[in-house]
């Protein structure tokens, strides 16, 4: 299950990160509270192979905030407040036997804390960096057999070097945004380099904001977790993913709108293969 | 804001539903008893189990054993069977699923000599008991006294009738004969020559009788060999990845003197990435839900073994599975045995 909560963090993350697209002023924040959802019947394997398992899904409540506590620095936070993990019932297609009936177990997620330090402006680019903390505040052995987990239990650390820019294409102005970071994971969990990539542009006299996103996750395999250490449970290490993402966010007043999003993993091991779906009410101000 | 609402009702309770799980497999009888030869006059158990279409074992099915040929295997509807002469004979169990349909096993057993005929039989003919009888003279005008049948071996719990050739140039009756065995617990006659293999061993069957103070006799030394119905004490197999995780290797699933020891052997190898890799004996390959598990997986390559418990037979489940349990992941599986 780590593994869906681990999958659930990035897309997030990455989603609620990408409304503030340069540094918050000083006073000036961005925050959403929303929904994410990801149902799944099929996994990469460590071999980026696909099988099937049981029907499992996770439904998260967050809340994430972005504020600007000086001209340079923005204080960034995630809260899944509420992480509903759960499977579907197993039953015969011979007989109609149950057996297992629906499992389900709710609980808190891991909270993650970042900040972000504004570098350096140099023509059309901007250049940050933020460092993210990931809090092992979610339960690592929910549910019957310890698979129900609402967080990874180790403690990380995300470095991250960010990249902004704007272009147009005749009259339609774009925004550009990248960031490269390395994910220093503890308690055995290998190393991770991060590469994300995302594109987008307002339309609709800028009410209606849609972009796309790439994300790709390289474990460093560094790691000394593996199920022979573990008394044969292991989750969520050495996932490797590249995500395709798409948004829309729609102002409905000057200061609040609503946000969707979708992806769908191009690549991966170690990670549901599904489309995950998102939306969330968000305030600007 | 209604559309959002109505986005947030749907995924949340979303989460409800089920999987059906393909776990159908064909009902099946199985002939847990293993016998191709036995020799005539033998008894023996047939034992059998039926299996449901999902590879539950249903211990209380009704199952009804037939002979293809009763004169040469009679057997009981509840599988006890007898030899009566040489040849081969099917033997069948029958039972009827759940959903009506007939379902049978056949064995065929073969039925052999239960005695191995005497090579050479000529030495103990007309000798007389020298040490009970030192003056006694056999000269050719004395009645002479034959086994004509003389044999080696006999199968235990079997019968033989012996039989004698008699002459004394008379034509005269078969005088009385009196028969003996050297060692009772091993071999048994009655006063017709009917002898019956009792233990493993070595006995003597001696007739005779007595003409003017000369004991005439012959005797056959005879070998009581034990039944040793042919079973089967291991099954070997290898196995085969049915996923995308890495699981090959060989393994031998044998009997001990108590019970089963499931060995794999050192070109054994399984993925260590998997969150709780199980391994199982079942009789459906598709599922776990009728399996016995033997535990969590905790060796990922080379030699190792798990001792199972003395209640499960040898026979009693046809594929070994190994299972990804929290995620119901088919990783593996190996046929024990057709």
């Amino acid at each position: 299950m780590k593994k869906k909560v681990y999958f659930m963090l990035i897309v997030l993350f990455t989603f609620s990160y990408s409304q503030g697209q340069w540094i918050n002023e000083k006073g000036k924040g961005y925050y959403k509270i929303g929904g994410w959802s990801l149902l799944a019947n099929e996994h990469y394997t460590d071999q980026g192979k696909v099988d099937p398992n049981a029907t499992r899904g996770l439904f998260i409540s967050s809340f994430y905030g972005q504020l600007g506590l000086s001209k340079k620095v923005n204080l960034i936070a995630y809260i899944p407040f509420h992480v509903k993990n759960y499977q579907f019932a197993q039953v015969s297609k011979t007989n109609g036997k149950v057996y297992e009936p629906r499992q389900e177990y709710n609980g808190f997620g891991d909270i993650n804390l970042g900040v972000e330090y504004g570098l350096k402006a140099k023509g059309k680019w901007v250049f940050s960096t933020t460092i993210t903390l990931g809090i092992p505040s979610g339960n690592a052995h929910g549910g019957t057999d310890g698979s129900y987990q609402t967080g990874d239990g180790e403690f990380n650390q995300l470095f991250q070097i960010n990249a902004g820019s704007g272009y147009g294409i005749g009259k339609q102005n774009f925004y550009l945004k990248s960031y490269v970071g390395i994910n220093n994971r503890s308690k055995g969990f290998s190393d991770e380099i991060h590469s994300y990539f995302e594109t987008g542009s307002q339309l609709l006299k800028n009410k209606l904001l849609l972009l796309s996103r790439l994300h790709w996750i390289k474990p460093l395999y560094n790691g000394t977790l593996d199920a022979s250490n573990s008394n044969g449970s292991i989750f969520a290490n050495n996932v490797e993913s590249i995500i395709l993402g798409g948004e829309m966010a729609l102002n409905l007043g000057e200061k609040w709108g609503i946000a969707t999003t979708i992806t769908h993993p191009l690549f991966g091991r170690v990670i549901y293969k599904t489309q995950t779906f998102s939306a969330g009410i968000f305030l600007n101000f | 804001m209604k559309p959002l609402i109505s986005i947030l009702f749907l995924m949340f309770f979303s989460c409800s539903g089920i999987d059906l799980i393909e776990d159908y497999v064909p009902p099946t009888l199985r002939i847990t008893t293993v016998i191709e030869k036995a020799p005539i006059g033998a008894s023996f158990e047939l034992n059998a189990s039926y299996f449901n279409n999902i590879g539950d074992r249903i211990e209380e099915a009704s199952i009804q054993w037939t002979s293809s040929n009763p004169e040469i295997i009679s057997i009981a509807p509840n599988g006890s069977a007898t030899t009566k002469m040489e040849g081969t004979a099917q033997l069948v169990a029958q039972t009827i699923s759940e959903e009506g349909t007939i379902i049978e096993a056949k064995i065929s057993v073969s039925v052999i000599s239960n005695v191995i005929l005497d090579p050479n039989p000529d030495p103990e003919t007309m000798t007389p008991d020298t040490e009970e009888n030192e003056d006694t003279v056999v000269t050719t005008s004395t009645p002479t006294l034959d086994i004509i049948n003389r044999i080696s071996e006999i199968f235990e719990q079997t019968t033989y009738q012996i039989e004698v050739d008699y002459q004394d140039g008379n034509e005269t009756p078969i005088p009385e004969l009196n028969w003996t065995s050297s060692d009772d617990s091993i071999l048994e006659v009655d006063e017709n020559g009917v002898v019956t293999a009792i233990a493993s061993g070595v006995a003597t069957v001696t007739v005779s009788f007595m003409v003017s103070d000369t004991l005439i006799f012959a005797q056959n030394s005879i070998e009581v060999i034990a039944i040793v119905m042919e079973t089967i004490t291991s099954f070997s197999g290898n196995l085969e990845t049915k996923s995308g995780y890495t699981l090959e290797g060989s393994f031998t699933l044998s009997k001990t003197d108590d019970g089963l020891q499931l060995t794999l052997a050192e070109d054994y190898k399984a993925s260590s990435t998997l969150p709780g890799l199980y391994v199982y004996l079942s009789n459906n390959s598709n599922t776990t839900q009728q399996a016995f598990e033997i535990g969590a997986v905790s060796v990922f390559s080379g030699a190792h073994s798990y001792t199972l418990p003395s209640s499960i037979g040898l026979m009693d489940y046809q594929y070994l599975l190994y299972w990804c349990k929290p995620f119901n992941v088919k990783v593996g599986e190996a046929k024990i045995y057709d």
